[in-house]
């Protein structure tokens, strides 16, 4: 389905304070993901500096703001600016989180989690065309972790997921770690969720690691990848091969070698995977 | 009603704790403010009230962070700080609906709550200060809609001087002057690479520097200006002619000051800091 795509291999989430160290790493990183909100509004010489490491790797942008759970249109100005990221750092996709983060009386400016009902479906795939519309580039949507359940929905996130992803031909970014947040948060088997929805559209896959806060597992991705998660990576690699896998880990940084030995472990699992399978 | 009014209701519950108080248990005035069907009503009041409170507070954590995007070298050097302030920066600062980006709303949230802080050496290296402001700049001169308009006016105007009684310069909204205290522009390179600065001599005199968004591009560049420059560029305001500007500033720096602030004045217009009109009134 999305055979066209570069293959890039197994990567890092692109963070300011790291930035010698994975310079010095250059041949153990695959390719960097940027967070697109840090540089849509920052300035020229920040940019230059971003787009400066495409020589170097591929870069993907990932966002934060869209909302295109939002019961509102997308932001035509944020869709401009980030269309032109896009464009200048040349990334083979983007990405974004199915959730909502404004509506007009409140930015509530983290990733929310949406009601899953007809309306929402509707709202969410019209946004989603609006994004593809404007940015001509293929467009990503990742599922969120979540800590509490909105009663009275109209199908579970697993339909709803599936539903967005394929009545608007999109590809999925599976945080492999989200799903297994919200399986212990929330209480399911996130292997039964894995095999409910089109895991044949994963273009992109995220690991991070999660810590307590308060009695909850919250993704905060400031740890090692956990081991349940990456049993769920295994399960994931032994049905789909994603074109690239992303470690995220944004704070409460250990020895950089911690984060390229995750690096590596992706990497030896894709290829435990690709020779049970075959060599697909 | 619709989804809207789900989404705001629920956001206004995951925002602000004594809303949610009221309407979770039941308060008949709280839970009408969003005109919601029986359904919606029954799915927000379903909630756990126990797993909301860490969603706020994980939010609450969010929303500084985000604000801080637009601060990466300033957040890099007082993160602590900024974790231990961050309920307070929420109570002085709840989430109120503005018509911009999210992480512009936060910045400017983010910067008149920490940037006085930082000034009084409350929290941070007093010369952390400096650098916010260069980065609130960037960020506000690199998204201002009315910077983008003035760029390009200014870029688009007469290139002759012509009647220097007559020409206007101007420079607008595209233009900032900041008075620093610390050489932090020498550093921020660093910054960006992640090299660790524990600490900035004092500049033996306040330091102007100008910054400009380029015109057609997001661009905000910067200079350093003497103090002749800057008030030169100050003087500019698109109500005073070339040889008022001029008169300007023989006041304060004396008659020799016209050849170099000719030359000013042409490498300023040059740059797309200042622009040219004619004046419709003889001067």
């Amino acid at each position: 389905m999305y055979n066209d795509l570069p293959n890039l291999g197994v990567g890092l989430g692109y963070r300011l304070p790291l930035h010698q160290q994975t310079l010095a790493a250059r041949d153990r990183i695959d390719f960097l993901e940027f967070i697109a909100d840090q540089y849509l509004y920052g300035s020229p010489e920040r940019t230059e500096r971003l787009l400066a490491l495409g020589e170097v790797w591929p870069l993907v942008p990932h966002g934060v703001g869209m909302s295109v759970g939002s019961a509102t249109e997308v932001d035509g100005d944020y869709l401009d600016r980030l269309g032109a990221l896009v464009e200048q750092s040349d990334a083979p996709w983007f990405s974004d989180h199915l959730s909502f983060t404004k509506v007009p009386d409140t930015d509530v400016e983290q990733l929310t989690p949406l009601w899953f009902t007809d309306e929402t479906l509707q709202t969410v795939c019209r946004n989603i065309t609006q994004v593809k519309r404007t940015i001509d580039r293929p467009f990503l949507v990742e599922n969120i972790t979540y800590y509490f359940h909105l009663p009275g929905n109209d199908m579970s996130e697993a339909e709803f997921t599936t539903r967005v992803l394929e009545e608007t031909d999109t590809g999925l970014l599976l945080d492999v770690n989200n799903v297994w947040v919200n399986s212990v948060n929330l209480g399911f088997d996130p292997y039964e969720f894995l095999d409910s929805i089109p895991l044949e559209r994963t273009v992109q896959i995220h690991l991070a690691g999660g810590d307590y806060v308060h009695g909850m597992m919250v993704d905060t991705h400031g740890s090692p990848v956990h081991e349940p998660v990456w049993d769920l990576l295994d399960h994931v690699l032994e049905r789909v091969e994603p074109k690239a896998i992303l470690l995220e880990w944004d704070q409460a940084w250990p020895e950089f070698d911690v984060l390229l030995a995750h690096l590596d472990r992706a990497r030896a699992a894709v290829e435990r995977a690709q020779s049970k399978m075959g060599g697909r | 009603m619709s989804l809207l009014g789900y989404q705001r209701a629920l956001s206004r519950i995951l925002t602000d704790s004594s809303f949610r108080t009221q309407f979770q248990t039941g308060d008949r005035e709280a839970q009408s403010r969003y005109d919601l069907t029986e359904r919606e009503l029954d799915s927000l009041i379903g909630i756990r009230s126990d797993r909301v409170r860490v969603h706020s507070h994980l939010l609450a954590h969010g929303r500084v962070e985000l604000g801080f995007m637009a601060f990466p070298l300033t957040y890099g050097l007082i993160g602590r700080a900024v974790s231990d302030l961050t309920d307070e920066f929420c109570a002085a600062h709840p989430p109120r609906p503005e018509a911009r980006g999210a992480l512009l709303v936060e910045a400017d949230r983010v910067f008149a709550f920490f940037h006085p802080r930082l000034e009084s050496g409350e929290i941070g290296p007093p010369w952390v200060a400096d650098l916010m402001a260069v980065e609130h700049v960037q960020v506000q001169l690199g998204s201002s809609v009315a910077a983008w308009r003035s760029s390009v006016e200014a870029s688009a105007s007469g290139d002759e001087i012509g009647d220097p009684r007559t020409a206007v310069p101007f420079c607008g909204d595209h233009v900032r002057t900041v008075r620093l205290k610390y050489p932090v522009f020498g550093v921020m390179s660093d910054l960006e690479d992640g090299t660790r600065i524990d600490d900035l001599p004092l500049l033996p005199e306040p330091a102007e520097t100008v910054m400009f968004k380029t015109s057609g591009t997001p661009w905000v560049r910067s200079c350093r200006v003497n103090e002749p420059t800057a008030e030169l560029i100050r003087s500019c305001d698109g109500t005073r002619s070339i040889t008022q500007v001029l008169d300007v500033l023989r006041k304060t720096y004396g008659p020799g000051v016209e050849g170099p602030a000719l030359q000013a004045l042409d490498r300023l217009r040059a740059a797309g800091v200042l622009g040219l009109r004619r004046s419709v009134q003889s001067t």
